[in-house]
């Protein structure tokens, strides 16, 4: 099959490979129907997340049929295993369904999906392991990813989710990652009644977590970015808007709240801030350097600009540990800090709800349709033309 | 000081942090200035550098403290062990892992001891030879197969296994694996000790380590594996298209 993979910094290729195949009893195997690129690979792509290997396959947000089934689906054909012929979205989180976090709901830090020898890495830097992930590193298990015409789905009992068919791929597509990501840190948010939510990044998430803020009840959501493409897409939301590279994001959030501050913030950029604040332009340096991960130039001034007792949201991706930390504001304002991978799996059927009555329409993102040969350029595009390439949607 | 000895499991003891002998500490003391008095004559970097380690070894002597050798050389636990069996030197390593099972369901599989290699790596084959006895066959380093006798030392159900190797067997060890019910109704814990005497001693034990076929590495992920297998069925892999780490 053809498959996107990773070859290292800024070097992606299509390539054929081997099929993959039935391993365990609850896998299946997903002929990909639609796939996408996700901001957090350009992480990847740009190599700043760490065990990395060549010849990785990338790509977590896919959808497609179901083309082959393990002995437990069979055993169950009547009650919950999955069929040849169904039509599936992916959570990108792999999840068991059976254990302590995953009973809590708390699927992303399932503790079964990572492979054991995956877990050292994360075990020595984070202390415990997340859930395995599609696509992203070998310390989230080093699984295959969907960026490819087949792909192979552990516990896919548990995650695979069947759609409706009068509803498109496209419709349906973003239920893998991005709209429960938005939605999951709008949640975060704890957004109560006259609220206002401040987010930084109005990338694909960020415009999830915009429609979701408001969907949540909030009054007023202001969207911070430098692409006006993206700005305009946020206004169209109904979203007020700040440009970074016009304003000083600290004095205008100030200001627009009679000095109050945004009752939640939300990072929605994660470890590689653009900007040239001097916080920042240390931070660059210092990755540059290979003595730091993650840029978090945004986590500190959401931190700065949140108002007493509000709360932080951070579904932006960081992979390590992070400097100059304003814990002094955390403490002495009171805030509260949420984030996590998200757990995509309790959100499948009550964002499918919304879509299907109208109320959002995760369409809107989407600026390119390309076949899966057109993985190379369309990844260079997104990382240096994010005016126009907002979002890729591959088809194998 | 008593309080840290209830809760922590063995192996994960630290000795005190003053841990030489009076000779050792004179020794260190008097190589360390032989170190500086030479380093004077010489001069230049490699004389600066000399005087340093002269100077540490100095301190070392001076302070009775040394702390790589706390880390990396044999702990109090792993000093009891080997007076305790009889061995000139012994490793103790121990891991627990909480299960969503209850402790009877997750004792009655590992009882069944050709149920092991399903899960535990390096372990090749085990059969149970007789009411007590079981023979193992172990995959080390450089993937050569050894293979020994064990005996049972205690069997409670539900609560406690222990085995001892025979004496004489290639690589000497004991393992005790404690089944409880976790606090809140939680599942249980499984408490994982094994004890071995390295082939090669201190030197043995690091090559292991470096190879990861050391017992604290392998401890570890079979007990994750046993978690998998029991809770979800099966045991996650990112085989075939993934690469596993190479162990």
């Amino acid at each position: 099959m053809r498959a996107v993979r990773w070859h290292g910094k800024l070097d992606v290729r299509v390539d054929t490979v081997p099929d993959p195949e039935i391993v365990n009893p609850r896998d299946a195997i997903i002929k990909v129907t639609s796939t996408a690129i996700c901001g957090s690979d350009l992480h990847l792509y740009d190599a700043v997340i760490p065990t990395m290997q060549k010849g990785d396959i990338l790509g977590h947000e896919f959808m497609g049929e179901v083309v082959d089934v393990g002995s437990a689906h069979k055993e169950k054909l009547n009650g919950h295993g999955l069929k040849v012929g169904q039509r599936v979205v992916i959570p990108f989180t792999i999840a068991c369904g059976s254990c302590f976090f995953c009973e809590k709901q708390l699927w992303s830090c399932c503790d079964n999906s990572n492979p054991a020898d995956n877990q050292d890495i994360p075990d020595a830097l984070m202390g415990h392991s997340p859930s395995g992930l599609f696509g992203y590193s070998h310390m989230t298990g080093g699984y295959a990813g969907g960026q490819a015409e087949y792909v192979r789905v552990p516990f896919a009992d548990t995650g695979a989710f069947a759609v409706p068919d009068h509803l498109e791929d496209e419709q349906v597509l973003f239920l893998t990652d991005i709209f429960p990501t938005g939605y999951m840190a709008a949640e975060n948010c704890a957004i109560e009644k006259g609220d206002t939510v401040a987010i930084w990044g109005a990338g694909p998430v960020g415009q999830f977590a915009i429609r979701s803020a408001f969907l949540l009840g909030a009054e007023r959501v202001i969207a911070i970015d430098h692409n006006p493409a993206r700005l305009r897409l946020a206004a169209g939301a109904g979203a007020d808007t700040l440009n970074f590279e016009e304003v000083d994001v600290l004095d205008a959030l100030a200001e627009t709240t009679a000095g109050r501050g945004p009752d939640s913030c939300m990072d929605a950029v994660g470890m590689e801030a653009h900007g040239v604040a001097i916080d920042n332009v240390a931070d660059l340096a210092k990755q540059k350097m290979g003595i730091a991960f993650d840029r978090p130039h945004v986590l500190r001034q959401a931190i700065i600009a949140c108002r007493k007792g509000g709360h932080v949201s951070v579904p932006g991706v960081y992979g390590g540990v992070i400097d100059n930390f304003p814990m002094g504001a955390v403490v002495n304002k009171g805030l509260t800090i949420k984030s996590g991978q998200t757990h995509v799996h309790r959100y499948l059927k009550p964002l499918l709800d919304h879509i299907e009555a109208g109320r959002i329409d995760p369409r809107v993102v989407i600026t390119h349709r390309l076949p899966l040969d057109a993985a190379p350029m369309a990844y260079d595009q997104f990382k240096n033309n994010q005016d126009e390439f907002r979002k890729v949607v591959l088809k194998p | 000081m008593a309080s840290s000895s209830a809760v922590a499991p063995p192996g994960t003891r630290l000795g005190p942090r003053q841990n030489l002998e009076t000779p050792e500490r004179v020794i260190s003391a008097l190589g360390g200035t032989v170190l500086g008095l030479v380093a004077a004559k010489r001069g230049g970097v490699s004389g600066a550098l000399l005087g340093a380690l002269g100077a540490a070894l100095v301190a070392r002597g001076a302070t009775g403290a040394a702390p790589v050798k706390r880390l990396i050389g044999p702990g109090p636990d792993d000093k009891a062990a080997a007076k305790r069996q009889g061995w000139s030197s012994a490793a103790v390593f121990s891991r627990a892992v909480a299960i969503n099972k209850p402790a009877s369901e997750v004792y009655a599989f590992f009882r069944k001891f050709s149920n092991l290699p399903t899960f535990m790596e390096n372990i090749a084959e085990i059969v149970e030879t007789g009411d007590k006895h079981s023979r193992w066959t172990v995959t080390g380093p450089g993937g050569v197969k050894v293979s020994w006798d064990a005996v049972l030392t205690a069997d409670e159900p539900g609560r406690l296994i222990a085995w001892k190797t025979l004496p004489g067997s290639t690589i000497e060890n004991t393992g005790r694996v404690e089944f409880r019910d976790a606090p809140g109704g939680r599942g249980s814990e499984v408490h994982a000790t094994i004890a071995y005497k390295p082939p090669g001693g201190t030197a043995g034990k690091l090559v292991a380590k470096l190879t990861q076929r050391e017992p604290g590495i392998q401890i570890r992920r079979d007990l994750k594996r046993l978690k998998m297998l029991l809770e979800t069925g099966e045991i996650a892999t990112n085989a075939p298209q993934g690469t596993t780490p190479k162990s």
